[in-house]
């Protein structure tokens, strides 16, 4: 790997890095802006006009609080906790196909941080270990809620993760690929995989919903039962990254469900322009700008259903998981299997 | 050899680990360093909605949670030998089909003993 | 490249050593999970990405979280009597770790002697398979490889594993049961 790719490689990981965390600072203030409009209320409004400003008050606000460490919590563990969070929730975009490539300069800049081979299963991979952050936190707090909540997110987390992978071997039959560079490119202009699994998307995501722990799934931090869950005890910024690893990884579920079912990049008519002699940079933006609608719509749609849908009873939350998902997802790659056989390919 | 292989794809996802890594580290300091310091024997207290905390926060669980994560190493290690057959689903056919079917039939076949042994029952 | 090398390598012997060593469960699981992590960079190296995220997949993400709930399982006197331990000294000297120190070292002079005994550049499967072009250049996609084996030459063993699986279920099932009727 020379220099001047190693250049261009940082430069697009800070920017991916920079944007994740932007967007998940403005999906805090998304979510209280529309729960304020679901409920027939303002929402934040003081800082800066309609509020603009408030996720960067929160932060400052975060940053100054006091950090305390209980008594009987075990200090390595606590600390490693939050950290881990952030670390994974930071680390799932890498893989991620965020456009085309652009000319600069006569240089061919990919905009995709690492087109691995086994690009899906790196996600999966970082979806299996996100759970780390909150059983850490939650045990070492040495706090009773806490331990309960570590446990459920873990026993939640790994339930879900099985009908996850099994809907997304589904998705690669259809495929035949495990490289979402070459996903997104398959799915060239309005072919994309949605319309071939139906079932397998809903399944994935009902399984990123388990996995970032949102509602109906946010029995890890239900006020009800669990005061604050996993992160009764923190404070400081500490508290600070569980939030935001949280929105982080809804941030990442979007990105990787609009390019495993919804083209990622492309977009309807993308050929016809560049038949019209539209530049392949200009192309290009415009399918970051359509990567970037579907990504939000999904957002909206996360905070749409926390806002709108009640929560399960753990049971009930198990019990879909392996009687129901499962079973639905097995079913998928069976009757997936049967369609390609029979159609002869 | 290695700077034109596979692994050296590899070589960006370390980056982005190191700088996240680079990332929640100084966070953690700059918030350790910032924030005031007025540490009293309540304040460290467990919490516990108020009252003073009884017992041990350390107490065991249902095994249930246990079963489930037993479970999930037989079924993720079931998923994970379905991940090369799908990528080459087309080229194995109508015979690949059937011996994954085999092999996924072994798999339900325990699933639907542990789910009617009530394992996974959740209300007992 | 070779420096990522051996600082992975160094990471892992530093983190398995630990784990050997210490008497903080708590610390010890984490450790084994930093040693896990450095060998799926191993397996890169190796390039075999594919066993590299199985390694994370099923020991990172599921085998220690089985290994941490059955700490959180444990009761915590007993963890605190583990960690005191009974006799003083350093821990790693104690007479009664003698016999797995020695176990151990002799497990390496194998090892050892296997190293220095094979001559590398010359063993003959090498030349075979130089010859017949069965060798990896680093750019096929491994898991369609592993795909095509698993379901052609080792298809026997790929079925027995289910039977494997099968049993581990049905264990798994009776396990629960026996502890629900106490």
């Amino acid at each position: 790997m020379d220099i001047a790719l190693l250049i261009e490689k940082v430069i697009l990981i800070s920017v991916v890095l920079g944007i994740s965390l932007v967007t998940a600072m403005y999906t805090t203030l998304a979510e209280r802006k529309i729960a304020g409009f679901l409920q027939d209320r303002y929402g934040p409004n003081r800082a800066g006009p309609f509020g603009i400003l408030q996720p960067l008050a929160d932060g400052v606000k975060l940053f100054t609080k006091e950090e305390i460490i209980p008594r009987e919590a075990n200090r390595f563990l606590f600390v490693l906790g939050p950290s881990l969070a952030m670390l994974m929730a930071c680390v799932g975009t890498a893989v991620i196909p965020w456009g085309e490539e652009l000319e600069i300069g006569g240089r061919t800049v990919s905009l995709q941080i690492a087109d691995v081979n086994i690009g899906i299963l790196y996600i999966f991979g970082v979806v299996a270990l996100g759970v780390y952050g909150i059983m850490i936190g939650g045990w070492a707090s040495n706090n009773k809620y806490s331990l309960l909540s570590a446990i459920r997110a873990a026993s939640q987390n790994i339930s879900y993760e099985i009908s996850l992978g099994l809907s997304l071997i589904a998705l690669l039959m259809v495929t035949g690929t495990l490289s979402l560079g070459e996903i997104v490119e398959q799915q060239r202009g309005f072919n994309w995989n949605i319309w071939y699994q139906p079932l397998g998307f809903i399944l994935f995501l009902t399984c990123s919903f388990a996995e970032t722990n949102r509602n109906p799934f946010d029995l890890v931090e239900c006020e009800t039962e669990l005061v604050g869950g996993y992160h009764t005890e923190y404070s400081s910024m500490k508290l600070g990254f569980f939030l935001f690893a949280e929105y982080i990884n809804i941030f990442v579920a979007s990105a990787v469900m609009s390019t495993l079912y919804f083209g990622g990049y492309n977009f309807p008519g993308m050929d016809a322009l560049a038949q019209a002699g539209v530049s392949q940079n200009w192309i290009t933006l415009i399918g970051v700008g359509a990567m970037f609608v579907k990504v939000l719509l999904f957002i909206f749609f996360f905070i749409w259903v926390r806002w709108t849908v009640p929560r399960f009873r753990y049971d009930q939350l198990m019990k879909l998981g392996w009687n129901i998902m499962i079973p639905l997802a097995i079913a998928n790659i069976v009757i997936t299997g049967v369609v390609i056989w029979l159609t002869g390919n | 050899m290695l700077l034109q292989s596979s692994a050296s794809s590899y070589l960006p996802i370390l980056i982005q680990g190191i700088m996240a890594l680079a990332f929640v580290g100084i966070t953690m300091v700059i918030t350790h360093l910032v924030g005031p310091k007025r540490r009293t024997i309540d304040k460290l207290t467990p919490f516990e909605s108020g009252i003073s905390s009884v017992g041990n926060a350390r107490s065991p669980f249902s095994i249930k949670y246990f079963l489930v994560a037993i479970l999930f190493v037989l079924f993720d290690v079931e998923v994970i030998f379905m991940y090369p057959w799908a990528v080459n689903f087309r080229e194995l056919g109508g015979k690949g089909m059937i011996e994954m079917f085999v092999f996924m039939g072994m798999l339900l076949l325990g699933f639907f003993y542990v789910i009617r042994k009530g394992a996974l029952d959740w209300e007992k | 490249m070779t420096a990522i090398f051996y600082i992975l390598a160094g990471i892992m012997l530093a983190a398995a050593c630990y784990v050997a060593v210490s008497r903080d469960i708590a610390r010890a699981v984490f450790c084994f999970f930093g040693v896990l992590f450095a060998m799926a960079g191993l397996y890169i190296f190796a390039l075999a990405d594919f066993v590299a995220v199985t390694q994370i997949l099923v020991y990172a993400g599921g085998v220690v979280v089985l290994m941490i709930f059955a700490l959180m399982l444990t009761d915590k006197q007993l963890l605190e009597n583990i960690r005191r331990g009974e006799s003083s000294g350093p821990r790693l000297f104690r007479a009664r770790a003698l016999p797995s120190i020695l176990l151990a070292l002799a497990v390496f002079a194998v090892l050892l002697q296997v190293i220095t005994a094979v001559d590398w550049g010359n063993m003959a499967w090498r030349h075979e398979a130089v010859a017949a072009g069965n060798r990896i250049t680093g750019h096929e996609n491994m898991v369609e490889n592993v795909g095509v084996n698993l379901m052609t030459r080792y298809l026997l063993p790929f079925e027995v594993i289910s039977v494997f699986l099968l049993a581990a279920l049905i264990g798994a099932a009776y396990l629960a049961r026996g502890r629900t009727n106490n």
